[in-house]
Protein backbone atom coordinates (compact mmCIF):
# COMPACT_ATOMS: atom_id res chain seq x y z
CA UNK A 1 0.00 0.00 0.00
CA UNK A 2 3.20 2.28 0.61
CA UNK A 3 4.70 1.46 -2.21
CA UNK A 4 1.59 2.48 -4.08
CA UNK A 5 0.86 5.77 -2.57
CA UNK A 6 4.86 6.42 -3.21
CA UNK A 7 4.02 5.63 -6.95
CA UNK A 8 0.94 7.83 -7.33
CA UNK A 9 2.46 10.76 -5.56
CA UNK A 10 5.54 10.48 -7.66
CA UNK A 11 3.18 10.16 -10.74
CA UNK A 12 1.38 13.61 -9.92
CA UNK A 13 4.93 15.33 -9.19
CA UNK A 14 5.68 14.10 -12.71
CA UNK A 15 2.33 15.54 -14.21
CA UNK A 16 2.82 18.99 -12.18
CA UNK A 17 6.44 19.16 -13.45
CA UNK A 18 5.51 18.52 -17.17
CA UNK A 19 2.10 20.60 -16.48
CA UNK A 20 4.29 23.81 -15.96
CA UNK A 21 7.42 22.47 -18.10
CA UNK A 22 6.36 24.87 -21.30
CA UNK A 23 5.25 28.13 -19.30
CA UNK A 24 8.96 28.10 -17.44
CA UNK A 25 11.08 26.98 -20.31
CA UNK A 26 10.09 29.05 -23.63
CA UNK A 27 13.40 28.33 -25.78
CA UNK A 28 11.37 26.70 -28.46
CA UNK A 29 14.27 23.84 -29.45
CA UNK A 30 13.84 22.29 -26.01
CA UNK A 31 10.27 22.55 -26.09
CA UNK A 32 10.13 20.93 -29.29
CA UNK A 33 12.25 17.83 -27.74
CA UNK A 34 9.58 17.62 -25.27
CA UNK A 35 7.14 17.72 -27.62
CA UNK A 36 9.01 14.57 -29.27
CA UNK A 37 9.64 12.86 -25.78
CA UNK A 38 5.66 13.23 -24.87
CA UNK A 39 5.18 11.66 -28.03
CA UNK A 40 7.26 9.00 -27.40
CA UNK A 41 6.16 8.19 -24.15
CA UNK A 42 2.79 7.54 -25.62
CA UNK A 43 4.14 5.50 -28.35
CA UNK A 44 6.42 3.13 -25.95
CA UNK A 45 3.84 2.67 -23.28
CA UNK A 46 1.62 1.67 -26.35
CA UNK A 47 4.12 -0.35 -27.73
CA UNK A 48 4.54 -2.19 -24.39
CA UNK A 49 0.81 -3.12 -24.06
CA UNK A 50 1.74 -5.74 -26.72
CA UNK A 51 5.42 -6.32 -26.52
CA UNK A 52 5.40 -5.76 -23.19
CA UNK A 53 2.42 -7.79 -21.80
CA UNK A 54 2.45 -10.35 -24.03
CA UNK A 55 6.08 -10.84 -25.06
CA UNK A 56 4.92 -10.15 -28.53
CA UNK A 57 7.84 -7.88 -29.76
CA UNK A 58 6.65 -5.89 -32.84
CA UNK A 59 9.23 -4.22 -34.85
CA UNK A 60 6.82 -3.12 -37.05
CA UNK A 61 4.26 -0.90 -35.58
CA UNK A 62 5.67 2.18 -36.93
CA UNK A 63 3.99 1.52 -39.89
CA UNK A 64 0.82 2.30 -38.17
CA UNK A 65 2.65 5.30 -36.87
CA UNK A 66 2.75 6.22 -40.78
CA UNK A 67 -0.72 5.36 -41.04
CA UNK A 68 -1.94 7.54 -38.59
CA UNK A 69 0.15 10.31 -39.76
CA UNK A 70 -1.43 9.33 -43.40
CA UNK A 71 -5.14 9.25 -42.33
CA UNK A 72 -4.86 12.08 -40.36
CA UNK A 73 -3.83 14.41 -43.30
CA UNK A 74 -5.56 12.83 -46.04
CA UNK A 75 -8.66 12.84 -44.26
CA UNK A 76 -7.84 16.56 -43.48
CA UNK A 77 -7.58 17.32 -46.78
CA UNK A 78 -10.68 15.24 -47.83
CA UNK A 79 -12.91 16.44 -44.94
CA UNK A 80 -11.42 20.32 -45.80
CA UNK A 81 -10.23 20.39 -42.09
CA UNK A 82 -8.45 23.22 -41.21
CA UNK A 83 -5.46 24.05 -39.20
CA UNK A 84 -6.12 25.19 -35.87
CA UNK A 85 -7.68 23.58 -32.46
CA UNK A 86 -10.58 21.43 -33.85
CA UNK A 87 -8.13 19.43 -35.89
CA UNK A 88 -6.69 17.91 -32.98
CA UNK A 89 -9.76 15.83 -33.13
CA UNK A 90 -8.50 14.21 -35.80
CA UNK A 91 -6.44 12.44 -33.83
CA UNK A 92 -8.63 9.72 -32.60
CA UNK A 93 -9.81 9.47 -36.11
CA UNK A 94 -6.85 8.27 -37.54
CA UNK A 95 -6.21 6.18 -34.60
CA UNK A 96 -9.46 4.68 -35.37
CA UNK A 97 -8.25 4.28 -39.05
CA UNK A 98 -5.16 2.63 -38.11
CA UNK A 99 -6.50 0.19 -35.41
CA UNK A 100 -8.85 -1.08 -37.97
CA UNK A 101 -5.94 -1.98 -40.90
CA UNK A 102 -4.41 -3.00 -37.91
CA UNK A 103 -6.87 -5.84 -37.56
CA UNK A 104 -6.40 -8.08 -40.36
CA UNK A 105 -2.71 -7.78 -40.23
CA UNK A 106 -2.41 -8.14 -36.90
CA UNK A 107 -4.03 -11.62 -37.57
CA UNK A 108 -2.36 -13.08 -39.53
CA UNK A 109 0.77 -11.94 -37.79
CA UNK A 110 -0.33 -13.43 -34.77
CA UNK A 111 -0.72 -17.13 -35.99
CA UNK A 112 2.99 -16.75 -35.57
CA UNK A 113 5.11 -16.97 -32.64
CA UNK A 114 8.90 -15.64 -31.72
CA UNK A 115 11.51 -14.38 -34.42
CA UNK A 116 8.73 -15.37 -36.87
CA UNK A 117 5.96 -12.76 -35.27
CA UNK A 118 9.18 -10.59 -35.00
CA UNK A 119 10.25 -11.20 -39.04
CA UNK A 120 6.86 -10.55 -40.15
CA UNK A 121 6.54 -6.96 -38.22
CA UNK A 122 9.26 -5.81 -39.84
CA UNK A 123 8.04 -6.76 -43.49
CA UNK A 124 4.97 -5.50 -42.47
CA UNK A 125 6.72 -1.94 -42.08
CA UNK A 126 8.65 -2.35 -45.53
CA UNK A 127 5.40 -3.24 -47.07
CA UNK A 128 3.74 -0.52 -45.75
CA UNK A 129 6.85 2.22 -46.44
CA UNK A 130 6.48 0.66 -50.22
CA UNK A 131 2.53 1.31 -50.18
CA UNK A 132 3.08 4.78 -49.38
CA UNK A 133 6.20 5.40 -52.20
CA UNK A 134 3.39 3.75 -54.45
CA UNK A 135 0.22 4.40 -53.83
CA UNK A 136 0.61 8.14 -55.53
CA UNK A 137 -2.75 9.08 -55.81
CA UNK A 138 -3.77 8.51 -52.39
CA UNK A 139 -0.01 9.05 -50.11
CA UNK A 140 1.18 12.00 -53.21
CA UNK A 141 4.51 8.99 -53.07
CA UNK A 142 7.63 10.25 -52.19
CA UNK A 143 6.65 14.10 -52.96
CA UNK A 144 4.50 13.91 -49.51
CA UNK A 145 1.77 15.61 -48.40
CA UNK A 146 1.37 18.73 -46.75
CA UNK A 147 -0.99 18.53 -43.09
CA UNK A 148 -2.97 21.57 -42.17
CA UNK A 149 -0.96 24.43 -41.15
CA UNK A 150 -1.71 25.87 -37.75
CA UNK A 151 -3.76 28.68 -37.09
CA UNK A 152 -1.49 29.93 -34.16
CA UNK A 153 2.58 31.01 -34.82
CA UNK A 154 5.89 32.74 -32.72
CA UNK A 155 6.63 31.71 -28.85
CA UNK A 156 2.97 30.04 -28.69
CA UNK A 157 3.54 27.45 -31.76
CA UNK A 158 4.70 24.59 -29.62
CA UNK A 159 2.34 25.26 -26.41
CA UNK A 160 -1.06 22.88 -27.83
CA UNK A 161 1.25 20.51 -29.21
CA UNK A 162 3.10 20.40 -26.00
CA UNK A 163 -0.55 19.89 -23.98
CA UNK A 164 -2.03 17.42 -26.52
CA UNK A 165 1.20 15.34 -26.67
CA UNK A 166 0.89 15.53 -22.81
CA UNK A 167 -2.88 14.30 -22.57
CA UNK A 168 -1.66 11.32 -25.28
CA UNK A 169 0.85 10.31 -23.28
CA UNK A 170 -1.09 10.43 -20.16
CA UNK A 171 -3.88 8.59 -21.41
CA UNK A 172 -2.01 5.92 -23.47
CA UNK A 173 -0.04 5.47 -19.52
CA UNK A 174 -3.73 5.43 -18.16
CA UNK A 175 -4.73 2.67 -20.49
CA UNK A 176 -1.89 0.30 -20.10
CA UNK A 177 -1.97 0.78 -16.09
CA UNK A 178 -5.89 -0.22 -16.75
CA UNK A 179 -5.27 -3.09 -18.53
CA UNK A 180 -2.52 -4.31 -16.44
CA UNK A 181 -4.64 -4.15 -13.39
CA UNK A 182 -7.57 -6.03 -14.76
CA UNK A 183 -8.87 -9.14 -15.76
CA UNK A 184 -7.04 -8.78 -19.73
CA UNK A 185 -3.92 -8.06 -18.20
CA UNK A 186 -3.59 -10.90 -16.25
CA UNK A 187 -4.86 -12.98 -18.75
CA UNK A 188 -2.26 -11.00 -21.12
CA UNK A 189 0.54 -11.55 -18.81
CA UNK A 190 0.15 -14.89 -18.74
CA UNK A 191 0.63 -15.36 -22.51
CA UNK A 192 4.06 -13.98 -21.77
CA UNK A 193 5.27 -16.68 -19.43
CA UNK A 194 3.78 -19.85 -21.34
CA UNK A 195 1.53 -19.46 -23.92
CA UNK A 196 0.71 -23.09 -24.04
CA UNK A 197 -0.47 -23.05 -20.95
CA UNK A 198 -2.43 -20.11 -20.99
CA UNK A 199 -4.33 -22.07 -23.60
CA UNK A 200 -4.13 -25.44 -21.67
CA UNK A 201 -5.84 -22.93 -18.97
CA UNK A 202 -8.86 -22.01 -21.26
CA UNK A 203 -7.57 -18.43 -21.87
CA UNK A 204 -8.47 -17.26 -25.40
CA UNK A 205 -5.03 -16.00 -26.18
CA UNK A 206 -5.82 -15.14 -30.13
CA UNK A 207 -8.41 -12.77 -28.87
CA UNK A 208 -6.46 -11.03 -26.01
CA UNK A 209 -2.91 -10.96 -28.33
CA UNK A 210 -5.05 -9.33 -31.42
CA UNK A 211 -6.59 -6.59 -28.82
CA UNK A 212 -3.43 -5.64 -27.40
CA UNK A 213 -1.63 -5.48 -31.15
CA UNK A 214 -4.87 -3.35 -32.19
CA UNK A 215 -4.92 -1.16 -28.96
CA UNK A 216 -0.71 -0.39 -29.72
CA UNK A 217 -1.82 0.22 -33.31
CA UNK A 218 -4.18 2.76 -32.88
CA UNK A 219 -2.29 4.90 -29.78
CA UNK A 220 0.89 5.18 -31.39
CA UNK A 221 -1.24 6.28 -34.77
CA UNK A 222 -2.33 8.95 -33.03
CA UNK A 223 1.23 10.06 -32.35
CA UNK A 224 1.72 9.82 -35.73
CA UNK A 225 -1.31 11.75 -36.34
CA UNK A 226 0.23 14.50 -33.92
CA UNK A 227 3.74 14.14 -35.56
CA UNK A 228 2.19 15.22 -39.12
CA UNK A 229 -0.59 17.58 -37.64
CA UNK A 230 3.39 19.39 -35.81
CA UNK A 231 5.87 18.57 -38.77
CA UNK A 232 2.77 19.81 -40.94
CA UNK A 233 3.81 17.53 -44.26
CA UNK A 234 4.32 13.56 -44.02
CA UNK A 235 6.07 11.24 -46.61
CA UNK A 236 7.18 7.71 -46.31
CA UNK A 237 11.04 7.48 -44.99
CA UNK A 238 9.72 10.08 -42.35
CA UNK A 239 6.53 8.62 -41.25
CA UNK A 240 7.62 5.12 -41.60
CA UNK A 241 10.76 4.79 -40.08
CA UNK A 242 12.20 1.54 -38.72
CA UNK A 243 14.52 3.81 -36.34
CA UNK A 244 11.20 4.49 -34.66
CA UNK A 245 10.66 0.73 -34.25
CA UNK A 246 13.92 0.56 -32.74
CA UNK A 247 13.29 3.43 -30.37
CA UNK A 248 9.66 2.05 -28.99
CA UNK A 249 11.11 -1.55 -28.34
CA UNK A 250 14.54 0.40 -26.85
CA UNK A 251 12.76 2.72 -24.67
CA UNK A 252 10.81 -0.07 -22.65
CA UNK A 253 13.78 -2.34 -22.79
CA UNK A 254 15.97 0.23 -21.28
CA UNK A 255 13.22 1.52 -19.08
CA UNK A 256 11.55 -2.51 -18.07
CA UNK A 257 9.54 -3.67 -20.61
CA UNK A 258 6.56 -5.03 -19.31
CA UNK A 259 5.67 -2.67 -16.27
CA UNK A 260 4.03 0.84 -16.86
CA UNK A 261 6.73 3.06 -15.38
CA UNK A 262 9.50 1.72 -17.33
CA UNK A 263 8.42 2.62 -21.29
CA UNK A 264 8.74 6.80 -19.50
CA UNK A 265 11.80 6.26 -17.91
CA UNK A 266 12.94 4.55 -21.32
CA UNK A 267 11.64 7.43 -23.38
CA UNK A 268 12.75 10.13 -20.85
CA UNK A 269 16.18 9.07 -21.00
CA UNK A 270 16.35 7.86 -24.68
CA UNK A 271 14.72 10.76 -26.76
CA UNK A 272 15.88 13.75 -25.80
CA UNK A 273 19.55 11.76 -25.29
CA UNK A 274 18.82 11.15 -29.07
CA UNK A 275 18.11 14.27 -30.22
CA UNK A 276 21.10 15.98 -28.30
CA UNK A 277 23.35 13.27 -30.20
CA UNK A 278 21.71 13.97 -33.33
CA UNK A 279 22.20 17.47 -33.33
CA UNK A 280 25.80 17.29 -31.65
CA UNK A 281 27.54 14.94 -34.08
CA UNK A 282 25.16 14.90 -37.16
CA UNK A 283 26.91 12.02 -38.92
CA UNK A 284 25.04 9.07 -38.05
CA UNK A 285 26.94 8.43 -34.74
CA UNK A 286 22.97 9.12 -32.94
CA UNK A 287 22.30 5.70 -34.54
CA UNK A 288 25.84 3.64 -33.21
CA UNK A 289 24.85 5.17 -29.53
CA UNK A 290 21.43 3.43 -30.47
CA UNK A 291 23.08 0.10 -30.86
CA UNK A 292 25.25 0.69 -28.12
CA UNK A 293 22.58 1.62 -25.68
CA UNK A 294 20.78 -1.79 -26.62
CA UNK A 295 23.87 -3.78 -26.09
CA UNK A 296 24.42 -2.36 -22.50
CA UNK A 297 20.93 -2.73 -21.45
CA UNK A 298 20.78 -6.26 -22.65
CA UNK A 299 23.84 -7.36 -21.40
CA UNK A 300 23.68 -5.61 -17.94
CA UNK A 301 20.47 -4.55 -17.58
CA UNK A 302 18.38 -7.42 -19.37
CA UNK A 303 15.07 -6.36 -17.25
CA UNK A 304 15.66 -2.61 -17.34
CA UNK A 305 16.15 -0.06 -15.03
CA UNK A 306 12.44 0.38 -13.04
CA UNK A 307 12.37 -3.39 -12.01
CA UNK A 308 16.18 -3.60 -11.32
CA UNK A 309 16.11 -0.02 -9.20
CA UNK A 310 13.33 -1.70 -7.57
CA UNK A 311 14.52 -5.09 -6.91
CA UNK A 312 17.97 -3.59 -5.29
CA UNK A 313 15.76 -0.96 -3.37
CA UNK A 314 14.01 -4.00 -2.21
CA UNK A 315 16.33 -6.41 -1.32
CA UNK A 316 18.82 -3.54 0.41
CA UNK A 317 15.31 -2.66 2.66
CA UNK A 318 14.91 -6.80 3.92
CA UNK A 319 18.85 -7.24 4.55
CA UNK A 320 18.18 -4.08 7.10
CA UNK A 321 14.95 -5.97 8.71
CA UNK A 322 16.00 -7.56 11.95
CA UNK A 323 16.27 -11.45 11.12
CA UNK A 324 13.18 -13.88 12.56
CA UNK A 325 13.22 -17.13 14.29
CA UNK A 326 11.45 -19.37 11.18
CA UNK A 327 8.54 -20.60 12.14
CA UNK A 328 7.55 -24.04 13.20
CA UNK A 329 6.48 -26.41 10.20
CA UNK A 330 2.89 -26.86 10.67
CA UNK A 331 -0.45 -27.04 7.68
CA UNK A 332 -0.50 -25.16 5.14
CA UNK A 333 -3.83 -25.00 6.15
CA UNK A 334 -5.69 -22.37 7.83
CA UNK A 335 -6.74 -23.60 11.41
CA UNK A 336 -10.16 -22.10 11.23
CA UNK A 337 -10.77 -24.02 8.03
CA UNK A 338 -12.80 -22.05 6.08
CA UNK A 339 -14.46 -25.16 4.97
CA UNK A 340 -17.14 -25.68 1.74
CA UNK B 1 -20.50 -38.71 -7.74
CA UNK B 2 -18.13 -39.99 -10.36
CA UNK B 3 -18.90 -43.37 -12.57
CA UNK B 4 -17.17 -45.09 -15.33
CA UNK B 5 -19.17 -46.86 -17.16
CA UNK B 6 -17.51 -49.62 -19.51
CA UNK B 7 -15.04 -46.24 -20.93
CA UNK B 8 -12.60 -47.11 -23.62
CA UNK B 9 -10.20 -44.24 -24.12
CA UNK B 10 -6.80 -44.14 -26.34
CA UNK B 11 -4.36 -41.81 -28.08
CA UNK B 12 -3.96 -42.42 -31.94
CA UNK B 13 -5.38 -46.18 -32.83
CA UNK B 14 -4.41 -47.66 -29.75
CA UNK B 15 -6.63 -47.73 -26.33
CA UNK B 16 -5.31 -47.32 -23.09
CA UNK B 17 -8.55 -47.70 -21.08
CA UNK B 18 -10.18 -50.95 -22.03
CA UNK B 19 -13.81 -51.25 -20.70
CA UNK B 20 -13.44 -48.61 -17.41
CA UNK B 21 -15.67 -49.59 -14.85
CA UNK B 22 -15.56 -47.25 -11.49
CA UNK B 23 -16.78 -45.45 -9.10
CA UNK B 24 -15.89 -42.47 -6.92
CA UNK B 25 -18.14 -41.94 -4.04
CA UNK B 26 -19.29 -38.58 -2.96
CA UNK B 27 -17.27 -36.89 0.05
CA UNK B 28 -14.48 -39.40 -0.46
CA UNK B 29 -10.87 -39.47 -1.15
CA UNK B 30 -10.51 -41.75 -3.66
CA UNK B 31 -6.57 -42.71 -4.70
CA UNK B 32 -6.15 -44.61 -7.80
CA UNK B 33 -2.42 -46.84 -8.09
CA UNK B 34 -0.99 -49.07 -10.29
CA UNK B 35 2.23 -49.83 -12.62
CA UNK B 36 3.05 -47.53 -15.60
CA UNK B 37 1.08 -47.38 -18.33
CA UNK B 38 -2.04 -48.54 -16.13
CA UNK B 39 -3.76 -45.97 -17.20
CA UNK B 40 -4.02 -43.80 -14.21
CA UNK B 41 -3.47 -40.20 -15.50
CA UNK B 42 -5.86 -40.81 -18.41
CA UNK B 43 -8.55 -41.51 -16.14
CA UNK B 44 -8.26 -38.17 -15.02
CA UNK B 45 -7.89 -36.82 -18.37
CA UNK B 46 -10.76 -37.75 -19.77
CA UNK B 47 -12.72 -37.21 -16.27
CA UNK B 48 -11.50 -33.28 -17.16
CA UNK B 49 -12.47 -33.64 -21.00
CA UNK B 50 -9.07 -33.69 -22.28
CA UNK B 51 -9.95 -36.76 -24.05
CA UNK B 52 -13.27 -37.92 -25.03
CA UNK B 53 -14.30 -41.62 -24.46
CA UNK B 54 -14.61 -43.81 -27.48
CA UNK B 55 -17.22 -46.13 -25.91
CA UNK B 56 -18.82 -46.36 -22.62
CA UNK B 57 -20.03 -43.13 -20.12
CA UNK B 58 -18.69 -41.20 -18.42
CA UNK B 59 -21.41 -39.61 -15.58
CA UNK B 60 -20.66 -36.68 -13.03
CA UNK B 61 -23.91 -37.18 -10.68
CA UNK B 62 -26.39 -37.66 -13.01
CA UNK B 63 -25.04 -35.94 -16.04
CA UNK B 64 -23.15 -37.61 -18.64
CA UNK B 65 -19.78 -35.57 -19.42
CA UNK B 66 -18.92 -37.85 -22.75
CA UNK B 67 -19.14 -34.76 -24.89
CA UNK B 68 -18.62 -31.57 -22.72
CA UNK B 69 -15.92 -29.18 -23.29
CA UNK B 70 -12.73 -28.78 -20.59
CA UNK B 71 -14.54 -25.57 -20.06
CA UNK B 72 -17.67 -26.88 -19.38
CA UNK B 73 -16.39 -29.50 -17.22
CA UNK B 74 -14.49 -27.07 -15.05
CA UNK B 75 -17.54 -24.61 -14.70
CA UNK B 76 -19.68 -27.70 -13.58
CA UNK B 77 -16.90 -27.29 -10.63
CA UNK B 78 -14.64 -31.02 -11.45
CA UNK B 79 -10.78 -29.51 -11.69
CA UNK B 80 -7.61 -31.02 -12.37
CA UNK B 81 -4.66 -30.06 -10.64
CA UNK B 82 -1.87 -31.75 -13.47
CA UNK B 83 1.53 -33.71 -12.95
CA UNK B 84 3.39 -31.54 -14.66
CA UNK B 85 3.91 -27.63 -13.20
CA UNK B 86 1.08 -25.21 -14.40
CA UNK B 87 2.00 -22.09 -12.50
CA UNK B 88 3.06 -19.04 -14.70
CA UNK B 89 6.57 -18.94 -13.24
CA UNK B 90 6.83 -14.64 -14.06
CA UNK B 91 4.11 -14.02 -12.64
CA UNK B 92 3.37 -13.59 -8.92
CA UNK B 93 1.61 -16.09 -6.10
CA UNK B 94 -1.31 -13.66 -5.98
CA UNK B 95 -1.68 -13.23 -9.76
CA UNK B 96 -1.63 -17.05 -10.46
CA UNK B 97 -4.39 -17.58 -7.99
CA UNK B 98 -6.43 -15.20 -9.66
CA UNK B 99 -6.04 -17.01 -13.00
CA UNK B 100 -7.68 -20.09 -10.85
CA UNK B 101 -10.75 -17.69 -11.67
CA UNK B 102 -10.16 -16.88 -15.10
CA UNK B 103 -13.74 -18.17 -15.70
CA UNK B 104 -15.75 -15.94 -13.68
CA UNK B 105 -16.38 -12.10 -14.87
CA UNK B 106 -17.24 -11.08 -12.01
CA UNK B 107 -14.28 -8.55 -10.62
CA UNK B 108 -15.78 -8.80 -7.33
CA UNK B 109 -16.73 -12.12 -6.74
CA UNK B 110 -13.04 -13.04 -8.04
CA UNK B 111 -11.77 -10.58 -5.24
CA UNK B 112 -13.84 -12.94 -3.12
CA UNK B 113 -12.87 -16.02 -3.85
CA UNK B 114 -9.25 -15.16 -4.03
CA UNK B 115 -9.99 -13.34 -0.43
CA UNK B 116 -11.36 -17.07 0.71
CA UNK B 117 -8.77 -18.69 -1.07
CA UNK B 118 -5.62 -16.92 1.11
CA UNK B 119 -7.74 -17.25 4.57
CA UNK B 120 -7.33 -20.98 3.60
CA UNK B 121 -4.01 -20.95 2.58
CA UNK B 122 -2.45 -18.30 4.78
CA UNK B 123 1.10 -19.57 3.32
CA UNK B 124 0.07 -17.61 0.60
CA UNK B 125 -0.57 -14.14 2.14
CA UNK B 126 3.30 -14.88 2.99
CA UNK B 127 4.30 -15.33 -0.74
CA UNK B 128 2.14 -13.13 -2.12
CA UNK B 129 3.91 -10.85 -4.19
CA UNK B 130 6.89 -13.65 -5.16
CA UNK B 131 7.14 -14.78 -8.69
CA UNK B 132 5.77 -18.32 -7.99
CA UNK B 133 8.52 -19.40 -9.77
CA UNK B 134 10.65 -18.68 -6.79
CA UNK B 135 8.76 -21.24 -5.14
CA UNK B 136 10.20 -24.77 -4.29
CA UNK B 137 8.44 -27.56 -6.33
CA UNK B 138 6.08 -28.19 -3.10
CA UNK B 139 5.34 -24.81 -2.55
CA UNK B 140 4.63 -24.36 -5.77
CA UNK B 141 2.10 -27.89 -5.71
CA UNK B 142 0.26 -26.46 -2.98
CA UNK B 143 -0.50 -22.82 -5.04
CA UNK B 144 -1.63 -25.10 -7.58
CA UNK B 145 -4.02 -26.84 -5.21
CA UNK B 146 -4.95 -23.99 -3.41
CA UNK B 147 -5.62 -22.17 -7.22
CA UNK B 148 -8.24 -24.80 -7.70
CA UNK B 149 -10.24 -23.00 -4.95
CA UNK B 150 -11.04 -20.13 -7.15
CA UNK B 151 -13.62 -22.01 -8.67
CA UNK B 152 -15.39 -23.72 -5.31
CA UNK B 153 -14.68 -27.58 -6.91
CA UNK B 154 -16.88 -30.43 -6.21
CA UNK B 155 -14.04 -32.57 -6.96
CA UNK B 156 -10.42 -32.42 -6.85
CA UNK B 157 -8.18 -34.71 -9.67
CA UNK B 158 -5.06 -34.60 -8.18
CA UNK B 159 -2.20 -35.98 -10.48
CA UNK B 160 0.94 -37.90 -8.70
CA UNK B 161 0.88 -34.49 -6.42
CA UNK B 162 4.30 -36.31 -4.53
CA UNK B 163 6.22 -36.26 -8.10
CA UNK B 164 9.66 -34.57 -7.71
CA UNK B 165 8.92 -33.71 -3.51
CA UNK B 166 11.57 -34.00 -0.75
CA UNK B 167 9.77 -36.28 1.68
CA UNK B 168 9.12 -33.33 4.17
CA UNK B 169 6.94 -31.36 1.40
CA UNK B 170 5.43 -34.66 0.15
CA UNK B 171 4.34 -35.16 3.60
CA UNK B 172 2.90 -31.28 3.71
CA UNK B 173 1.43 -32.13 0.28
CA UNK B 174 -0.50 -34.99 1.39
CA UNK B 175 -1.45 -33.26 5.05
CA UNK B 176 -3.22 -30.59 3.01
CA UNK B 177 -5.02 -32.79 0.45
CA UNK B 178 -6.27 -35.01 3.36
CA UNK B 179 -7.42 -31.63 5.89
CA UNK B 180 -9.16 -30.38 2.29
CA UNK B 181 -10.87 -34.01 1.81
CA UNK B 182 -11.74 -33.74 5.84
CA UNK B 183 -13.26 -30.38 5.00
CA UNK B 184 -15.42 -32.09 2.81
CA UNK B 185 -13.91 -31.73 -0.50
CA UNK B 186 -14.29 -35.01 -3.12
CA UNK B 187 -10.45 -35.95 -3.99
CA UNK B 188 -9.73 -38.75 -6.65
CA UNK B 189 -5.92 -38.79 -6.92
CA UNK B 190 -3.54 -40.93 -8.97
CA UNK B 191 -0.63 -41.88 -6.95
CA UNK B 192 2.38 -43.52 -8.27
CA UNK B 193 3.86 -44.00 -4.14
CA UNK B 194 0.83 -47.00 -3.76
CA UNK B 195 1.22 -46.95 0.46
CA UNK B 196 1.36 -43.22 1.15
CA UNK B 197 -1.48 -42.61 -1.33
CA UNK B 198 -4.15 -45.09 -0.20
CA UNK B 199 -2.97 -44.60 3.60
CA UNK B 200 -4.56 -41.14 3.55
CA UNK B 201 -7.38 -42.18 1.10
CA UNK B 202 -10.75 -43.22 2.40
CA UNK B 203 -11.01 -45.70 -1.19
CA UNK B 204 -8.52 -47.48 -3.29
CA UNK B 205 -8.85 -48.85 -6.98
CA UNK B 206 -5.58 -50.72 -8.14
CA UNK B 207 -5.38 -50.52 -12.18
CA UNK B 208 -3.77 -52.86 -14.80
CA UNK B 209 -3.15 -52.07 -18.10
CA UNK B 210 -6.58 -49.69 -18.48
CA UNK B 211 -8.88 -52.01 -16.59
CA UNK B 212 -10.29 -52.43 -13.06
CA UNK B 213 -8.15 -54.87 -11.32
CA UNK B 214 -9.23 -54.07 -7.38
CA UNK B 215 -11.50 -51.33 -5.50
CA UNK B 216 -12.71 -50.97 -2.24
CA UNK B 217 -12.04 -49.23 1.31
CA UNK B 218 -8.25 -48.03 1.44
CA UNK B 219 -8.00 -50.99 4.06
CA UNK B 220 -9.29 -53.70 1.53
CA UNK B 221 -7.14 -52.58 -0.89
CA UNK B 222 -3.98 -52.27 1.83
CA UNK B 223 -4.84 -55.47 3.02
CA UNK B 224 -5.06 -57.34 -0.30
CA UNK B 225 -1.89 -59.85 -0.74
CA UNK B 226 -1.62 -58.89 -3.91
CA UNK B 227 -1.15 -55.28 -2.99
CA UNK B 228 2.97 -56.17 -1.56
CA UNK B 229 4.13 -56.92 -5.26
CA UNK B 230 2.74 -52.82 -6.46
CA UNK B 231 4.84 -51.47 -3.61
CA UNK B 232 7.54 -53.34 -5.05
CA UNK B 233 6.76 -51.63 -8.41
CA UNK B 234 5.40 -55.08 -9.65
CA UNK B 235 1.64 -55.86 -11.25
CA UNK B 236 -1.23 -58.13 -9.65
CA UNK B 237 -0.70 -60.25 -12.60
CA UNK B 238 2.53 -60.87 -11.42
CA UNK B 239 1.70 -61.67 -7.25
CA UNK B 240 -0.36 -64.71 -9.14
Amino acid sequence: MKRKRVQAAMMVAAVIVAAVFPLVVSNAAIDSVAIFTLMYVAMASAWNILGGFTGYVSLGHASFFGVGAYAFTILCHVWHVPGGWITFAMLPVAGVVAALIAIPFGWVALRTRKHTFVVITIAYLFIFQLLAYNLTGLTNGSAGLGSPIPSWTGSFFNIPFFYVALALALIVIAVAAWIRSSRLGLHLLAIRDDEDRALGLGIKTGRLKLSAFVIAALFIAMAGALYAYYITYVYPPFAMNPLDDLAMALMSFTGGVGTIAGPIIGALLVEPSQQYFTVAFQSGLNLVTYGGLFLVVILLIPRGLWPTLRDFVASRQSRQRVPQAPAAETSVLSSEGGGQ
Amino acid sequence: MLTFQNVCVGYGGSDILKGLSLTVEEGSLTCIVGPNGAGKSTVLRTVSGLLKPRKGTVLFGNTPLNGATPRRILEMGILQVPQERSLFPQLSVLENIRLGGFILKDRKLVDARVEAVVERFPFIKDRARELAGSLSGGQQKLVEFARCFMLEPKLILLDEPSMGLDPQTFRQVFETVAEVHREGCTVLMVEQNTKSGLQIATHGIVMESGTLRLSGTNVEVLQNPAIGQLFLGGTLSMAK
